[in-house]
């Protein structure tokens, strides 16, 4: 059903802007060379100098007929030509045409992009986030979870997210990546820790008494640290023996699929 | 007491216009000073204004919920459309006068219903758009907010079969569909949009209504039911509302403009099918722009994509068309005519602010945050709203038989129209910088300095404030005190309620009945001057 909808979209897109598409063809399965927030940066910088351009044109346009056309004395009327038909029809659809067809490009560029944004890198280290009022907890598996972020530098890192109560929605601004966490659903996002650092998170869907207070770090530490790290809260929940073994084999087993796309 | 006998049992479209705009106005005036205590609580992170975040929550539901129920809807399809479109059109009243009466009250109702939010134990904190399962698990009381929406809503309805039914069947003798003039084109728009949409929120509330209070589970995904159901059926309306502000906002800007410019409206039929039909049309297939990041199917995310992107082309008609209208004109300014120049600059500011949000994988890091604020509250908050004032100013000699004070009509107008430009720019900044929207508080971003934009922003909304007084009282002193106009078409326009009915215009709007000829148009001014 998914890829019959997929192939109607597709079409009429293909069909409507074929010289657009063309030059920005959906990316190999595998090519992760542009990381989502990189990706993003470009394409806002596009689309900014698209809407800048016609805002200016619009802008200055708008603002030199209200000056420039006042009306010098009373009982003075406009001088608006009469429009030929060709000339209606022209200044109907020539503006149509170029309106379209930045919509399409954008539209291209926007697809283009999007299908970084959600085709889940096959190395991504996975972690499940649980949302609640109000705090975020972040599982790594093998018992060890979170109330902070923490990744290994160059490793992409997908979340596979779900709320107990109400809706959230999570948010790292320095990643570019945002997508709601809700009951009964398993949403998910991924990015690329290239920075060293600690970065803010936040949630971004009205939640209630506490929603502007639920931040989270995401740290982004090299991968030897991330080890370390990692190994060293494994043993801080580790005490309970029954929990070890049972965790290797159930873990990967719950964990959603790694790739839905 | 006869008086107010008058007034509470009036059917007559000019006073059921003015009823709505008392309405709206008071709705505006106390959403208006919610925002103000909003943006004075954001001025510095943490709470300094308001006790409890809880508090918080409750003023941004109120001013949502009540700008846009209850200022923005009836202000424009409520106020405007009654006041103007009978007497535009040549008609003595609207087709079921009692049903308009009745509508008004239903709105007046749900004005009272959401102004006891106030006074109620358990206040509402749902904001305008009620999600669930929050709406449903909180101590809040959603009903309230369900009620406001049904009876606002029934009003709406009532209101769309009235003035498509009025349009349709009561124009003057003689008007074609091509000689209807622009504002009621558009509102014939925006009421078909109602009657369509309206009916799917009503349901969407009501089963609000019904998990919460009943037990029912449709949004409960623990039995069941789905989270998302709620926000499509919700979007499915409240997208195409925005047309429902949008369309008769521009229609206003037409009239003023060819008025006060002296010119024809430019490619009227280019307008008329291609803008008002097109938005009409697309207005439906647009909705999930408001769910890019509710997990959504990715087909269904990039496919509306291009659907919102479309938008820009019925858009694009009715903008080519209004800045055409300028073209080679001879304007005269007036207080209506500042305010729609000032309109040019926001529907560019505001449309062209929501091209990266049509735009799926732009949203994923914009929405929720101050930008997507700053995006509708310049297109559709601020656009529509100096929309209104723009036309409470041109027809309030029609409306009173006095004149607006100019002088203090200028002087609030560039205190609103500066004030909401230094608003809502430093929210673009830093909302691009992950500043997210609804927060009273933001230390985690002490990093950033955001507190230097929120206080330029709340600078700007005192700004505003004190314009939009200034501007009420002109019309309250105005109305009761103005000078009364002598002549019965002061803009010199040739629309039917300037040329044929008198300042105020009296009962039955027309001493004589309106016929018009297949070469009349509201837009011919070579009688002008002559």
């Amino acid at each position: 059903m998914k890829r019959i909808y997929s192939a109607i979209w597709g079409g009429l897109l293909a069909l409507s802007a074929g010289p657009a598409m063309a030059s920005t063809a959906a990316p190999a399965r595998n090519d992760y060379s542009v990381s989502p927030n990189e990706g993003w940066d470009t394409l806002w910088n596009t689309v900014l100098l698209d809407i800048t351009v016609i805002g200016v044109v619009f802008g200055f346009a708008a603002l030199y007929m209200l000056f420039k056309y006042k009306a010098s004395g009373p009982g003075q009327i406009g001088k608006l030509p009469k429009l030929s038909r060709a000339q209606a029809w022209g200044f109907a659809l020539l503006p149509a045409a170029v309106f379209m067809a930045d919509d399409f490009y954008l539209s291209a560029k926007g697809w283009t992009l999007w299908n970084i944004y959600r085709r889940v890198p096959e190395n991504a280290l996975e972690v499940k986030l649980v949302a609640r009022q109000w705090q975020w907890e972040f599982d790594y598996g093998q018992g060890v979870k979170t109330d902070t972020l923490v990744v290994p530098q160059g490793q992409p890192v997908v979340l596979r997210m779900t709320a107990e109560d109400v809706i959230h929605s999570y948010f790292i601004p320095h990643f570019r990546v945002k997508e709601d966490v809700m009951p009964g659903r398993v949403t998910y996002l991924w990015f690329m820790p290239k920075d060293l650092g600690t970065f803010v998170s936040v949630c971004t869907e009205f939640c209630g008494t506490g929603h502007s207070n639920m931040p989270a770090d995401v740290k982004v530490v090299p991968p030897g640290e991330f080890q370390a790290w990692f190994a060293s809260n494994r043993q801080a929940a580790a005490p309970a023996p029954a929990a070890a073994p049972a965790a290797d084999p159930a873990a990967p087993a719950a964990a959603p699929a790694a790739n839905p796309s | 007491m006869s008086l107010i006998k008058e007034w509470v049992f009036t059917t007559d479209h000019k006073r059921v216009g003015i009823l709505y705009l008392i309405g709206s106005i008071a709705a505006f005036a106390v959403a208006g000073l919610m925002a103000l205590i909003i943006r004075a609580e954001q001025y510095n992170s943490g709470l300094q204004i308001v006790d409890t975040q809880d508090t918080y929550n409750v003023f941004l539901y109120f001013h949502g919920a009540a700008m846009i129920l209850g200022f923005l809807i009836p202000g424009l399809t409520g106020f405007m459309a009654n006041f103007i479109i009978p007497l535009q059109i040549g008609a003595r009243d609207v087709a079921f006068p009692r049903l308009n009466s009745f509508s008004v009250w239903l709105f007046w109702a749900g004005i009272i219903l959401a102004l006891l939010t106030f006074v109620i134990p358990d206040k509402p904190d749902v904001m305008w758009t009620g999600y669930p399962p929050y709406s449903v698990t909180t101590a809040g009381n959603t009903a309230f907010y369900v009620f406001t929406v049904h009876l606002i809503g029934f009003a709406s309805i009532l209101a769309s079969i009235n003035f498509i039914v009025t349009i349709i069947y009561m124009r003057a003798p003689g008007m074609g569909w091509n000689q209807l003039p622009m504002f009621s084109w558009c509102t014939f728009g925006a009421f078909i949009i109602q009657l369509i949409f309206v009916p799917v929120l009503a349901a969407a509330v009501t089963m609000l209504l019904l998990d919460k209070y009943v037990g029912t589970n449709f949004f409960n995904p623990t039995n069941g039911g789905d989270v998302l159901l709620y926000q499509n059926l919700f979007w499915f309306y409240s997208h195409p509302a925005v047309y429902v502000i949008f369309l008769p906002a521009m229609g206003a800007l037409y009239e003023i403009v060819s008025t006060m410019g002296k010119n024809p409206v430019f490619n009227y039929k280019a307008a008329v099918y291609g803008g008002v039909c097109g938005i009409v049309i697309v207005a439906g297939e647009v909705w999930v722009h408001h769910l890019y990041v509710a997990g959504m199917p990715d087909w269904l995310r990039i496919g509306q994509m291009v659907t919102t992107l479309l938008i820009s082309v019925p858009v694009g008609f009715m903008v080519i068309s209004l800045w055409g209208t300028l073209y080679r004109a001879a304007i005269t300014y007036n207080i209506a005519m500042l305010y729609a120049a000032a309109c040019f600059f926001l529907v560019l500011l505001g449309g062209l602010t929501g091209i990266p949000l049509a735009m799926t994988v732009l949203t994923v890091n914009l929405s929720e945050t101050s930008f997507v604020h700053a995006h509708f509250h310049f297109v559709m908050a601020i656009f529509a709203a100096f929309a209104v004032f723009a036309s409470v100013y041109f027809w309030f000699p029609k409306m009173t038989g006095r004149s607006a004070d100019t002088k203090l009509g200028v002087l609030a107008f560039w205190l609103n129209n500066i004030g909401v430009q230094v608003t809502f720019w430093p929210l673009f900044i830093i909302g691009l910088q992950g500043m997210p929207r609804r927060y009273a508080d933001y230390d985690m971003f002490a990093g950033l300095n955001f507190e230097k934009y929120h206080h330029i922003s709340t600078y700007g909304a005192i700004l505003t404030a004190v314009g939009a007084a200034l501007m009420i009282i002109n019309w309250v002193w105005s109305a009761a005190f103005g000078e009364k106009v002598k002549n019965g078409n002061p803009w010199g326009s040739n629309g039917l309620e300037w040329t044929h009915a008198a300042c105020p215009a009296g009962p039955g709007n027309f001493p004589e009945d309106v016929t018009v000829g297949p070469e009349w148009s509201a837009y011919d001014y070579s009688k002008y001057g002559k």
